[in-house]
């Protein structure tokens, strides 16, 4: 969306505040009303800020671009905001407001920076394009005539790399035959989300065209904003037309769910935290609560903050680089609400919560263990 | 002192974070949700604790600088934007609830505790108990609707949500910290008295008196199960027997009319809906058999009510902020209006009749406050922010509503500018110089809200 598409419906924005509210109101849930308190750093005060930018009332400026910016774009005002066929456009608003402010030079350095490298390298972490493959075992199995293919993503890719290791071993052990691209390139979602749109399509249309030419049919990811952003972006935002179906690795997993077989017992306390870009996003709670509920001898517990309702980790919409000190302090406090319903162990499928949610235990020293999906499952399957 | 000192006594007070005088911030709190023009504001400062609050009210004294206290600044009439510039105390980091007395039945809250937090606190932790809150959005605070006599689905048996407070503790314009109430000499928050009661003069005064931090509201006993009895009338001259024979029978909660054009079947009709409660399900058929019969009888018919509507209905708070995206503009205002009784007929009648001379399809709604003592009246006018010329058509809607509830023996309720000043032209001399010379003791330096409440 552009904002001059966005001022046919910003007006009818009543800033009545439901956004900032999860479903029954226990608690404010827009992460940056929650730490601001302005009213202007609520989503409805975006709107209206915007909305001043479209109509020259305001100018863009280093703090407009900071209030546009502190926003994780967790889609809680998507899912509270009540007023129909404008509540879906949230996100794409702000995203379009934040790609003025690149064009008018207030983008964050830090966002910059990797926007031209990805530009170049096609990963927003300063890594080498050629190293994208690194991470991968020698002994994994891959098959060149599959037409099901992992999109590994940049954070499991350079970072978060057993997450990608613990993929691809659980599918080989249950069978599923698939292949994965050295050319891969990042999915653009860090690049969308940051209003760095050019860049990500170019990004989005080599991606498209790789799996179309290597007449791939299903492309699943183990990342919740790869998944959002090939799913939900590239058809929607960029009117990309997708020869492939795309799911998350727990969709995959869940459709083939009899042959997940335990060789360990998992008797601990474990509760489940759902990724935005999974959750809020792309409507995708159940399949990693049905996973889980396999384990034997589980016992899971939700946190009262769950699901459409669940607190956001803090890490996504460029808040992790644009403001770290404030993602780890979310983090830290979505820990703490695992902690207060008693988890032992906090399971996510998203490479970037997972990773702040480690760096937040380690920051403040929160006795909890964190895994990501695949790591829990390789420890306890056959 | 200058701008700059201003803003670094501000932020050395509530900390960095929590000041500001940056365009961005001043454009938002500049204006409201209603139809009223934009008015400028200096500095806006958000304050955590008592102690802070008093530190920048003696500041706005010392230096001579309006302040203007904002809740969620949903009334919609625009009274949170100060009319003389200055600072914007925005309080909802003032948001603890202190205390739940089950057995005296009271909340002790702070003054930005939100309807929703408070409501959400006792579904949680005390199912048996209840708040009165209004059907404004949950992001409204508990405060600002108790200092302006709001009103809600407990005001029909209970009476406004002013007759509910039990206590404040309020900062006067010299900063001095003063409590009113039971919790002047007790620690018990449970009673207004006996002892001179100074509470009123805190209500529907907006502001001009002091700043509320705290207040002891009494909380209600909560049905386990509620219905709505649904019935429609085509003359409204009945409403006013109709309501005598509800509010005879002791079993309502709440009472609701409406007139308005959509659904299309509900067009020429005005709806009443009486809420109903009791312990189990089985219970509530009797009542509605009986409410069906007296409504037969005072010339309205019941109808079982669609189930969305009935769905809308039941929810705490009511999501009336739809009536903002009535006509897809973004925004309404209204004109709410306390009333006698006799006079609702007209009320209605007369307010289509303004909602068409300025082309805007009549939506008007009222609701009753403490048996039929009160009645509360909404002139409903919708409008489309995007354009300038409805927004003004809507003030001037609204304008000549004011005029009409004042004709009509009303008072318009949560006054914006222009209506406070047609209550002022109309009000009782004696009344007004009484008021003025308070207003005056209390704050020779006019800091609190000033032009509200003002003649010229
Ligand atoms: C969709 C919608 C539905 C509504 N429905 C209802 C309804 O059913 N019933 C009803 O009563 N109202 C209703 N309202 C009106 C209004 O929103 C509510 O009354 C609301 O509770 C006002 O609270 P607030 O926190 O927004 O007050 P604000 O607008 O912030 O403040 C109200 C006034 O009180 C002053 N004030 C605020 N806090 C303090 C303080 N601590 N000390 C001193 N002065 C203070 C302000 O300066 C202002 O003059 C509705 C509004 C909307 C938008």
């Amino acid at each position: 969306m552009s904002l001059d598409i966005a001022k046919g419906i910003l007006h009818r924005c009543f800033r009545c505040g439901y956004c900032k509210f999860t479903f029954d109101f226990t608690d404010f849930n827009c992460p940056a009303y929650k730490k601001y308190r302005f009213e202007s750093y609520s989503s409805g005060g975006k709107m209206w800020l915007i909305w001043g930018l479209i109509n020259n009332e305001l100018k863009m400026s280093e703090n407009l671009a900071k209030i546009l910016y502190s926003c994780t774009t967790c889609g809680n005002c998507v899912e509270n905001c009540k007023f129909e066929k404008f509540n879906d456009f949230w996100v794409d608003i702000i995203e379009a407001a934040r790609a003025e402010a690149f064009k008018q030079g207030f983008g964050l350095e830090k966002f910059k920076t990797f926007g031209e490298h990805t530009a170049k390298e096609h990963n927003p972490y300063l890594e080498s394009h050629q190293n994208r493959l690194d991470w991968l075992p020698g002994d994994v199995k891959m098959s060149d005539s599959a037409n099901i293919a992992y999109y590994v993503g940049c954070t499991a890719s350079y970072r978060q790399k057993k997450i990608a290791q613990d993929t691809v071993r659980i599918l080989n052990r249950i069978g599923i035959e698939f292949q994965l691209s050295p050319e891969e390139w990042c999915c653009g979602s860090p690049l969308i989300r940051t209003g760095q749109t050019d860049i990500a399509l170019e990004q989005a249309q080599h991606n498209v065209m790789l799996f179309k030419n290597a007449g791939i049919k299903t492309v699943f990811t183990s990342c919740a904003g790869c998944y959002r952003t090939l799913k939900e972006d590239y058809p929607r935002k960029f009117e990309l037309e997708l020869d492939f179906e795309v799911l998350h690795l727990t969709e995959l997993l869940e459709r083939n769910i009899e042959k997940l077989e335990f060789a360990k017992l998992l008797n601990k306390t474990v509760t489940y935290h759902d990724p935005c870009h999974l959750g809020r996003h792309a409507n995708l709670y159940d399949s990693p609560r049905v996973i889980l509920k396999k384990f034997p001898e589980i016992n899971f517990v939700e946190m009262k903050k769950n699901r459409e309702n669940s607190t956001c980790c803090g890490a996504g919409g460029g808040v992790k680089s644009g403001f770290s000190d404030w993602a780890l302090e979310q983090a830290r406090d979505r820990l703490l609400e695992a902690k207060e319903v008693n988890a032992e162990i906090l399971v996510s499928t998203c490479p970037f919560c997972n990773r702040n949610f480690i760096d937040a235990k380690n920051e403040f020293n929160i006795d909890i263990d964190i895994f990501d999906l695949t790591e829990l499952l390789v420890e306890h399957m056959k | 002192m200058k701008k700059d000192g201003i803003i670094k006594a501000l932020k050395d007070i509530v900390g960095n974070d929590f000041a500001s005088n940056e365009p961005e911030h001043l454009y938002i709190y500049s204006q409201d949700p209603g139809a009223s023009l934009p008015r400028p504001v200096d500095f806006v400062v958000l304050p955590k604790t008592t102690e802070e609050l008093q530190e920048i009210v003696k500041l706005a004294n010392e230096e001579k600088i309006p302040i203007t206290p904002m809740g969620g600044g949903l009334t919609l009439s625009g009274l949170v934007i100060p009319v003389k510039g200055g600072i914007v105390i925005d309080l909802k980091r003032m948001d603890q609830i202190i205390e739940i007395n089950r057995y005296s039945r009271y909340a002790l809250i702070e003054a930005g505790v939100t309807t929703g937090k408070l409501l959400s606190h006792l579904k949680e932790n005390y199912p048996d108990l209840e708040p009165p809150i209004p059907d404004a959005p949950p992001s409204a605070t508990v405060a600002g609707n108790v200092l302006i006599h709001g009103s809600g689905y407990l005001s029909q048996k209970y009476g406004d949500q002013g007759a509910m407070v039990n206590g404040l503790e309020v900062v006067l314009p010299n900063g001095d910290n003063a409590k009113l109430g039971s919790c002047a000499l007790s620690n018990y928050w449970f009673a207004k008295g006996p002892i001179p009661d100074m509470i009123g003069l805190f209500l529907s005064s907006f502001g001009t008196m002091g700043i509320v931090t705290k207040l002891s509201l009494q909380l209600q006993p909560k049905p386990k199960c509620r219905d709505i009895v649904f019935g429609l009338m085509k003359d409204p001259n009945n409403i006013p027997e109709l309501l005598y024979q509800i509010t005879a029978t002791d079993l309502a909660e709440d009472v609701l009319l409406g007139m308005q054009d959509k659904p299309d079947w509900m067009k020429g009709y005005v709806f009443v809906m009486t809420y109903i409660t009791a312990e189990k399900k089985e219970d509530l058929d009797p009542q509605v058999k009986l409410f069906k019969r007296l409504y037969r009888k005072a010339g309205a018919n019941y109808m079982k009510a669609p189930k969305k509507m009935q769905d809308l209905y039941l929810q705490k708070p009511i999501f009336a902020a739809g009536a903002a995206d009535y006509r897809k503009g973004g925004g309404f205002e209204y004109v709410g209006a306390n009333m006698p009784l006799e006079k609702i007929p007209e009320a209605y009648i007369k307010g289509a009749e303004v909602s068409r001379k300025f082309g805007i399809p009549p939506t008007l709604g009222s609701r009753l406050i403490g048996g039929t003592h009160n009645i509360v009246m909404f002139f409903s006018y919708s409008f489309n922010r995007a354009d300038p010329d409805d927004m003004e058509n809507a003030r001037s809607a609204l304008e000549e509503t004011n005029k009409l509830a004042l004709e009509l023996g009303g008072i318009p309720w949560k006054a914006e500018l222009g209506a406070q000043k047609q209550i002022l032209k109309k009000m009782d001399p004696n009344y007004k110089k009484l008021f003025f010379r308070i207003r005056n003791l209390l704050d020779p330096n006019g800091i609190m809200n000033p032009g509200n409440w003002e003649e010229v």
